[in-house]
């Protein structure tokens, strides 16, 4: 089983100065797994993510991906990454941002010309993928995200919540080539605040609260728990919602 | 990836880090308005030595290597005291490093893509005076005019890794003042001396402040030993061994600057 673990976490903690963002969080990611990352705000999704990829170092704990230490840069070739607010080089277009990743990515020069066109039409990019991306909308900095995080075939995708900023119908597509990523085979950590969206892409959910690991498990069992503790109003945020009946 | 070893990958990164901000700098046209503030500014200069009646030719490469030089360090203040903040903040920081780039590589590739790109600019620049030169002043170009024109180059290289090493500490705007104050002080480092040198001072109360400056001036670079500004026009230059040792004292400066910003930027969570 150890040669299918894609990330392994173990015992990992994360502070800031005098503030624990993630306590004593253990976990492992198994090969061709959709996984889901789901928490409230400042619940250490992003702070997490960001260990993964080398920006934040752990205060404590061990990391493991394709069971070999995290420190290892070059590790990171096999990781397709989309932040949650892509802002890019707004001087580029998306064919060169694509470019541009792809080299950074040892990717030889042809293939990366053959790979651009075909995911940016997959995108709807095709064409207004040549003009600077100072121009585009959110939907389309996002896709061009989602086109360079595809670009070099990885074999794990971490997305931060890749639905934002689109619209009904791109998210629609997006969610057919999440599914169609999840059956070839790719292992995906997706960040999400949408529990719709969770329940049709990942097979597996990990909820993160208050800076713990809450939940792990199968996603209907998992979201079944949370949409309950939802339900009895037990708070999850670490701010809580107040009166409405006074503004109205 | 197979066969290559860190040492390559860390040079090819560096290179397509270089270039993709030297590209990123032409797109924001940076280049562009320094190039036409080069232009005018250097034309007023001619203008300006037009009109004077004693030795047209020095106050022309005073001048314009005065603009060169300010124009220089004022640009590379700006742009790498503010680099780190401004690729984070476009998360363009988080996609670079995702992609298996290290710190070392992305910290060498933006200050070398910056320092390129102003090395180029400031060499049109000279190329330009050297025509003027030609054409109106009949004058001749010496060693010194290369010497002066390399010593700045040098000047800005380690004036790029310190900036970008104050902007690990403070906001962009502060790390540039921080950055200025060094530069003046650097730049008096000969006059602090000569002056720390009087033995009255000594007995001052704020004898352990004098002592302290007098250290520091002594461990960091005298640029005014770069400034060979006031030699251009007259038949002197620097001896190429001195030129040479200036030329290596700043790569010692340059590489001590990138170890310590290294050092920071490795613990720095992004």
């Amino acid at each position: 089983m150890t040669e299918n673990i894609v990330l392994s976490c173990s015992k990992l903690c994360k502070s800031f100065a005098t503030k624990n963002v993630l306590k004593d969080i253990s976990f492992e990611i198994y090969s061709g797994e959709s996984v889901a990352l789901v928490g409230a705000n400042g619940a250490g999704k992003s702070t997490l993510i960001k260990i993964l990829l080398g920006l934040v170092k752990s205060t404590k704990g061990d990391i493991r991906l394709f069971d070999k230490d995290i420190s290892t840069p070059q590790l990171r070739q096999r990781i397709g990454y989309l932040p949650e607010i892509p802002g890019y080089w707004p001087e580029l277009s998306a064919y060169e941002l694509l470019e541009y990743m792809g080299r950074l990515r040892q990717l030889p020069i042809a293939e990366i010309k053959k790979r651009q066109v075909k995911i940016l039409a997959a995108l709807g990019l095709k064409e207004r993928g040549h003009q600077r991306m100072s121009g585009y909308s959110k939907g389309m900095l996002q896709r061009s995200g989602l086109a360079q995080a595809l670009l070099h075939n990885p074999d794990f995708l971490i997305l931060d919540e890749p639905m934002s900023g689109l619209d009904p119908r791109a998210q629609e597509k997006l969610k057919i080539i999440l599914k169609e990523l999840s059956k070839s085979g790719k292992t995906l950590l997706i960040s999400s605040h949408s529990l719709e969206d969770v329940k049709n892409l990942c097979s597996r959910v990990i909820v993160l609260e208050k800076s713990y690991l809450k939940d792990d498990g199968p996603t209907a069992e998992v979201l079944k728990s949370l949409i309950e503790r939802y339900r009895n109003s037990e708070p999850w945020d670490e701010d809580q919602l107040g009166e409405w009946h006074d503004i109205f | 990836m197979s066969g290559m070893t860190s040492f390559n990958y860390f040079l090819q990164n560096t290179y397509l880090l270089t270039k993709m901000r030297f590209f990123l700098l032409l797109r924001q046209k940076i280049a562009w308005m320094t190039g036409v503030f080069y232009f005018c500014s250097l034309m007023i200069c001619f203008v300006m030595a037009q009109v004077s009646f004693v030795n047209a030719h020095k106050i022309f490469w005073d001048f314009a290597m005065g603009i060169i030089f300010v124009s220089q360090l004022g640009l590379v203040f700006y742009l790498c005291s503010s680099l780190l903040h401004e690729e984070k903040q476009k998360r363009s920081l988080d996609l670079t490093i995702s992609t298996g780039v290290s710190r070392a590589s992305w910290l060498a590739g933006n200050v070398l893509g910056v320092w390129v790109l102003l090395s180029l600019l400031a060499l049109a620049a000279f190329v330009f005076c050297i025509f003027i030169s030609f054409l109106s002043f009949e004058g001749q170009i010496t060693a010194i005019h290369l010497q002066s024109f390399f010593l700045i180059l040098a000047e800005t290289l380690v004036v790029a890794f310190m900036s970008f090493f104050f902007s690990l500490f403070f906001r962009p705007l502060l790390a540039q003042l921080l950055s200025l104050c060094v530069l003046i002080f650097l730049h008096s480092s000969q006059n602090i001396n000569r002056i720390l040198e009087d033995p009255m001072l000594f007995r001052l109360p704020s004898a352990k402040i004098l002592l302290l400056l007098s250290g520091l001036s002594k461990l960091l670079p005298p640029f005014d030993w770069f400034d060979l500004k006031p030699l251009l026009g007259y038949e002197s230059s620097i001896a190429w061994s001195t030129f040479t040792l200036l030329l290596l004292l700043s790569a010692i400066w340059t590489f001590l600057l990138y170890g310590l910003s290294l050092l920071k930027l490795k613990d720095l969570d992004l």
